[in-house]
């Protein structure tokens, strides 16, 4: 039972992660129903910018952090403004190999530029571990979680209250009549991306924090689909507890079936609920008025 | 007598093809309420969305002519621009942001303020007092509205971008006589108050006369006839075409009224 708890209290921590990821996905497709498959790119160069920041060029974490995530930023502003622009009102299915298109480029010129073995990521977390009762959770994953859990519950009230907000998910439902009410939609979608950049950039230091840092530290991104499918596609809310089933599924299966396992049963979950809930767990099923 | 908004000649082909307006001219009188009638097809809708900037986002292009607002030439500007310079336009079939409160439909209406001084506390208030059934629901999802209170919140919507020029399109459509009574009071009202032009479509004209000063009516595109409303009332052709009183005794108005009733599928508005 105590190992059993143990590894719950491990899943759940790593899933704070995923659904800092899963937020990024779920922000963009929720403005311009698109899939970013670039996002575990750009949590893998976050990382690298951060590495530099900090190992090499010797700056205190701070102001590495704030480095790496304008360089996510401005990554992804350009992204947006000339791949994803210019392919608006395109097939949705042109979009997203574009974005998966970027992500392989991406990993291609970090392999080249930072070659292609794994580096140790100094850490600004703390090795120290947590207790939580009797249970021991590792101090890196501890504090990772808290971090992501805080950023994650940070971006999800603003979108719930404030005007910015309300124009999300105006944009969501309807451009025209949001292009009608004066927002700026293209503007929106921009917004969007500079927040997945944000959450990127910290979940792809945070990534690289717990485990080590190469050019596939992004591959993580594919696994955490299972988190967006499940908490719903749209559902801003629903990918903080998406997030934490998923950690937990995995962490407890690995446990009691074996790691490979591991893997797939947060996919074989996503389906069931599909089945069950086609929008996801928390995802918008449409109005229907009779 | 100023201006608010003066159409002249305008053009419209969609798709490069299909001539949707073939020199078409109006004008709206500063403060008044105008009326724009006319057949399906005739170009109504296509009038307003060439005022307010969606005719390219349906792949439709002035070719010929000039609008202006205010003095101002506004061809070709934005959808969003024009809509924080005041020019608002409540599209045919509502359009209510469906899964948000009726409240957060207003907040969405604020960006149309970007740029200019707002208040919005004092907007909100104005559009309760306006609708107070809106009040009530602020916190209900706007989906559940019923039509008429959804017209009531579009209505709302235009009335928080601090409009000093609102196109209207079919604000009747699919409601009950009583309710439409109730908007064109409403709509004369705040026409009134807060001194706001207007340019009404609409295919009940009798209702549209009743609220305006002034009616056009259009046919393949152009401007047939105009006048003031009271005339219209009057006009033979009108009587026989729009208000569906023949002269010969025989009243097509129940007939008219069935049709118009008649739900409106969600792809069609
Ligand atoms: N997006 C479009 N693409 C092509 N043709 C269009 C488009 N929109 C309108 N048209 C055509 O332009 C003409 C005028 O249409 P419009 O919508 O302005 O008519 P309307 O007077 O508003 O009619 P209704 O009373 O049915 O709403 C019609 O022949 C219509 O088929
Ligand atoms: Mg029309």
């Amino acid at each position: 039972m105590q190992i059993f708890l143990e590894y719950s209290a491990l899943g759940i921590a790593a899933g704070g992660v995923y659904a800092l990821i899963a937020l990024g996905f779920v922000v963009i497709f929720k403005a311009s129903q698109t899939f970013n498959f670039a996002m575990g790119e750009m949590m893998m160069v976050s990382a690298y910018v951060y590495f530099m920041c900090v190992v090499l060029m010797g700056w205190n974490w701070m102001v590495g952090l704030a480095v790496t995530i304008a360089v996510s930023v401005l990554i992804a502003l350009v992204m947006e403004r000339l791949i994803l622009r210019p392919m608006l009102g395109r097939p949705i299915i042109s979009l997203v190999m574009v974005t998966f298109g970027a992500g392989i480029m991406m990993r291609g010129i970090a392999s080249i530029i930072w070659g292609s073995d794994t580096d140790q990521m100094p850490s600004f977390l703390s090795r120290d571990p947590v207790m939580l009762g009797e249970l021991f959770i590792p101090g890196k994953t501890a504090r990772a979680f808290a971090v992501a859990v805080a950023v994650v519950v940070g971006l999800v009230l603003y979108f719930r209250y404030s005007r910015a907000g309300v124009a999300l998910r105006a944009t969501a439902a309807d451009q025209t009549t949001s292009f009608a009410m004066g927002i700026n939609v293209h503007r929106i979608f921009a917004m969007t991306w500079v927040i997945a950049a944000i959450s990127g950039a910290i979940s792809g230091i945070l990534m690289a924090s717990i485990n080590s840092l190469s050019p596939s530290l992004g591959l993580v991104a594919l696994n955490v689909l299972a988190v967006v499918i499940l908490g719903g596609m749209d559902s801003i809310g629903g990918v903080l507890v998406a997030g934490l089933i998923v950690g937990w599924l995995e962490a407890v299966t690995g446990y009691l079936l074996g790691s490979e396992w591991r893997d797939i049963t947060p996919y074989i979950a996503a389906l069931l609920v599909l089945l069950t809930r086609p929008h996801g767990l928390f995802g918008t099923k449409p109005i229907e008025r009779i | 007598m100023t201006v608010a908004l003066e159409i002249n000649n305008l053009e419209v082909v969609y798709h490069g093809a299909i001539q949707a307006l073939n020199g078409l001219s109006l004008q709206v009188p500063e403060g008044e309420i105008v009326a724009l009638l006319g057949a399906n097809g005739a170009g109504k809708s296509t009038t307003l969305k060439a005022i307010s900037g969606f005719l390219p986002l349906e792949g439709g292009k002035v070719t010929h002519g000039t609008i202006q607002v205010g003095g101002a030439d506004i061809l070709g500007t934005a959808p969003h621009l024009l809509v924080r310079s005041g020019i608002v336009q409540v599209r045919e079939g509502r359009h209510v942001f469906a899964d948000m409160t009726v409240e957060d439909n207003l907040v969405a209406a604020t960006y149309a303020t970007v740029g200019r001084p707002a208040a919005r506390r004092h907007a909100f208030d104005e559009v309760y007092s306006y609708f107070p059934i809106l009040a009530e629901r602020r916190k209900q999802n706007a989906g559940y509205l019923s039509g008429g209170e959804q017209q009531m919140l579009v209505i709302g919507r235009a009335l928080v971008a601090q409009p000093r020029l609102i196109l209207f399109d079919e604000p009747s459509l699919g409601l009950a006589p009583m309710i439409v009574a109730e908007i064109f009071e409403i709509i004369r009202k705040i026409s009134r108050e807060k001194e706001v032009s207007m340019l009404i479509v609409e295919q009940n004209a009798t209702a549209a006369l009743r609220t305006a000063s002034y009616g056009y009516v259009i046919e393949n595109g152009r401007a047939v006839i105009d006048g003031r409303a009271e005339d219209l009332v009057q006009n033979k052709d009108i009587r026989e075409f729009y208000l569906g009183i023949s002269e010969h005794g025989a009243d097509r108005q129940d007939f008219r009224e069935a049709q118009r009733r008649k739900p409106v599928p969600e792809w069609l508005a």
